[in-house]
């Protein structure tokens, strides 16, 4: 009861700022490894505007189906890159969960396992969810590894579906129960 | 090369009208046991003809404006009976992949040769015509007929998303399941 679930030993969960993380979600864009390990879709340049105009029309919505979260490093108060929660589906239990770290010298340090851990700890002690899904690019493999850390199993891998670079990759399938979770606690 | 795309031996795909089919589909939700278009994580309950109107509206307008969607009624051949819709809800043209969503009338026409007729001019229409290079279908594991259909057709499981639904008082796995172009025609051409 008396923890703040929003804090972690090296970083926290902070409400994004359509004024300040519009502009850097798009400079983080600009680095095509980042944006290659983010999203299938082909990558796209968006202005400052339209970016906080998405971020505000996510905080405006009257429906919770989703939430974003700025992940901000402790010794330095930076933001480093975000994790959310989208397309909650509250009868199933179920949510989908997506991660960037946009700041490359915060990469493989442990800033994304402690991320997805307190979102996994949002998710099931907060929202009562039952389970999590992801899914991440076979060429992904630091990210594979950081969810098998917080508890995510693989559940099956679709094959070719990322067509890049001339060479077809698979997207790997993760999911994560409750019941796991709680086991890895 | 003239293979018909939209014709099979007992039902044929067209194109759907909100106004004339959202009764068809209004009947479909009436019973508790109907298996909607998608998992799109609302719980399913019976829909009035306004609402299914409404749905079927807003999908063919989504079709016309974005371009990344298609769908069809499976019909009878006289075209006097909606057994069916087949949609592809999203065809991702950077990456050849498609995912697509399947709807039939009720769960004892999954194993009917409609469905299977219809799932075989899918993937023609799929790898001939957009010429993709892969095919994805979420099916719930508690449709059999379905994945009975699927698997005789060759499609492979490639996920199963465990306890992801919660549906007549239990969860239930979601099996991903998938189709490569180049599998088809080896055992198609």
């Amino acid at each position: 009861m008396k923890t703040d679930i929003f804090r972690g030993e090296k970083l926290r969960l902070v409400a994004m700022n359509p004024e300040t993380d519009a502009a850097l979600m798009n400079q983080w864009r600009r680095d095509t490894e980042y944006a290659r390990l983010l999203d299938s879709d082909p990558v796209r340049l968006f202005n400052v505007s339209q970016n906080k105009e998405w971020i505000e029309k996510h905080q405006k919505s009257d429906s919770f189906e989703g939430i974003e979260f700025m992940i901000h490093s402790l010794i330095d108060d930076k933001p480093i890159g975000f994790v959310g929660l989208d397309g909650i589906s509250w009868h199933n239990g179920v949510s989908w969960i997506g991660i960037g770290i946009g700041e490359r010298d915060y990469w493989s340090k442990g800033y994304g396992t402690e991320a997805m851990h307190l979102i996994a700890r949002y998710a099931f002690e907060e929202l009562g969810l039952h389970r999590l899904s992801l899914n991440v690019f076979s060429y992904n493999t630091r990210a594979i590894r950081a969810y098998e850390k917080v508890g995510y199993i693989v559940e099956g891998t679709v094959r070719e579906a990322v067509h890049r670079d001339g060479k077809r990759w698979d997207v790997i399938f993760m999911g994560l129960l409750r019941e796991d979770w709680i086991k890895t606690q | 090369m003239n293979t018909p795309l939209f014709t099979a031996a007992t039902i044929c795909l067209t194109a759907l009208d909100a106004k004339e089919d959202a009764a068809a589909l209004a009947s479909w939700t009436q019973d508790s046991r109907y298996i909607p278009l998608a998992e799109d994580g609302k719980p399913s309950h019976p829909l009035s003809e306004f609402q299914t109107k409404k749905m079927l509206e807003e999908i063919l307008k989504e079709s016309d404006e974005k371009r990344n969607t298609f769908w069809f009624g499976i019909r009878t051949l006289d075209e006097t009976e909606l057994l069916g819709i087949v949609g592809l809800s999203w065809v991702d043209w950077a990456n050849g992949s498609v995912y697509m969503d399947l709807s039939m009338r009720n769960t004892a026409e999954y194993s009917q040769p409609s469905t299977c007729e219809a799932l075989t001019l899918i993937q023609r229409y799929v790898f001939h015509e957009l010429q993709m290079h892969r095919l994805s279908l979420n099916v719930p594991e508690f449709n059999e007929g379905l994945i009975e259909t699927m698997t005789t057709l060759g499609f492979a499981v490639e996920v199963r998303k465990r306890e992801t639904l919660f549906r007549f008082g239990r969860r239930w796995d979601s099996l991903h399941f998938g189709r490569m172009a180049k599998d088809w025609e080896k055992e198609t051409i």
